[in-house]
């Protein structure tokens, strides 16, 4: 199970993740970013602090909810905050740190809207 | 003899962390480093997902996935094993890291992160199973930067008719790439399989060493009465096969099927 919780900061929720996401569990994932996306919520921070690992189905999901909250009314966004080294590597591999905002603390994240 | 360790698991999704702890054990005995290691957790992870998302088609309940460690003098090599329908994934195409936000699927990223990760990528169809075969060479782990750039042997291997081996290599063939395509053939030849087809239909470049790494081989399987012959061989290659007159060493077939009949039915 992943752990996934959703706060409010203002107008930009925050979603917080722990545990390690992979194909077993990503979908957990998917549903918690489209449920936000689809409530409204669209202009996202995705704090990955607590993730020690994520494979190719990790991205899936993110780049689906990134695509979805960008087709939204109000200029959506899906951001990264504080991914660790290794899913950071994950991230660059798939190029996504050309096309995802990603800072190193939640704060910077959060009042980067 | 190398330490060898296996597990068999149901193709199921959440038996995938199980195969991840599984393999990253064997990388840490080995001697991988902390990030090589999770590089081998994550080529198990995406080989594993795909047998059972697209090979068991969520059906994997009674179905299994074979994973097996082997801990070498200079390498670290992982091999999965599964029942499914034939899927070769090195003949697929890459997706795009430089794509933008509109021109991307979000998926499809599995087999480029193992070709990514690892050294060397080989896929085997043997006798109706999926073999893939992903390493790690200890050496180079700590030296990879830009993962990116990294560029892995990929080798499909096939065994069309009795006896006869063929061997499909994918991008280069270049003096970093060439020994462990040496190795995976000599494996062969000193097994007794001495009748081998190298497809070159998705090789873009052979540099000398590869030229060199050809004949060697052609050479040691005329010397166990058997042959090395070349298939579906690129424009530029063959034009580099020529100036150096390798083109009336080699037999040259336009197709792997051809070469592999013309291997069965020598001339008399």
């Amino acid at each position: 199970m992943l752990d996934i919780n959703v706060s409010a900061r203002e107008q930009v929720t925050l979603i917080e993740v722990r545990g390690r996401v992979d194909s077993a569990n990503a979908d957990q994932l998917g549903e918690a970013l489209t449920r936000e996306i689809e409530s409204g919520h669209t202009q996202i921070v995705l704090d990955l602090a607590g993730v020690e690992y994520m494979s190719s189905a990790g991205l899936r999901e993110i780049v689906s909810a990134l695509k979805r909250a960008k087709r939204g009314p109000e200029a959506g966004d899906v951001r990264i905050a504080q991914p660790s080294y290794r899913v950071r590597e994950v991230l660059e591999m798939a190029g996504l740190d050309t096309v995802l905002q990603i800072f190193p603390t939640q704060m910077e994240a959060v009042g980067s809207y | 003899m190398p330490e060898e360790r296996r597990l068999r698991i149901p193709g199921l999704k959440d038996r995938i962390p199980a195969a991840c702890d599984f393999v990253m054990h064997a990388a840490r005995s080995a001697g991988l480093d902390e990030r090589a290691v999770h590089h081998c957790q994550l080529a198990v992870d995406e080989a594993v997902t795909n047998i059972i998302e697209h090979g068991y088609r969520g059906d994997g309940l009674n179905q299994s996935i074979e994973i097996i460690c082997r801990a070498e003098r200079d390498r670290f090599v992982i091999v999965v094993v599964d029942d499914g329908p034939p899927f070769d994934p090195l003949w697929q195409s890459d997706p795009d890291p430089l794509a933008s936000m509109e021109d991307r699927e979000p998926g499809g990223w599995g087999i480029y992160f193992i070709k990514k990760v690892m050294d060397e990528v080989v896929y085997t169809d043997e006798a109706g199973r999926n073999s893939l075969m992903m390493v790690k060479h200890v050496q180079d782990a700590p030296r990879l930067e830009n993962l990116r750039d990294h560029v892995a042997l990929k080798v499909s291997v096939s065994n069309p008719v009795d006896d006869i081996w063929l061997f499909a290599p994918h991008g280069r063939l270049d003096a970093r790439l060439c020994p462990g395509l040496d190795r995976l053939m000599t494996d062969k030849l000193e097994a007794g399989k001495c009748l081998l087809v190298l497809d070159l239909g998705d090789v873009e470049y052979v540099s000398s060493m590869g030229l060199k790494t050809m004949v060697s081989l052609w050479q040691r399987a005329r010397e166990c009465q058997g042959n090395l012959v070349l298939a579906a061989v690129q424009t530029r290659v063959h034009e580099v096969l020529q100036i150096i007159g390798l083109d009336l060493v080699f037999q040259i077939f336009p197709t792997p099927n051809e070469a592999a009949a013309a291997l069965d039915n020598p001339p008399a």
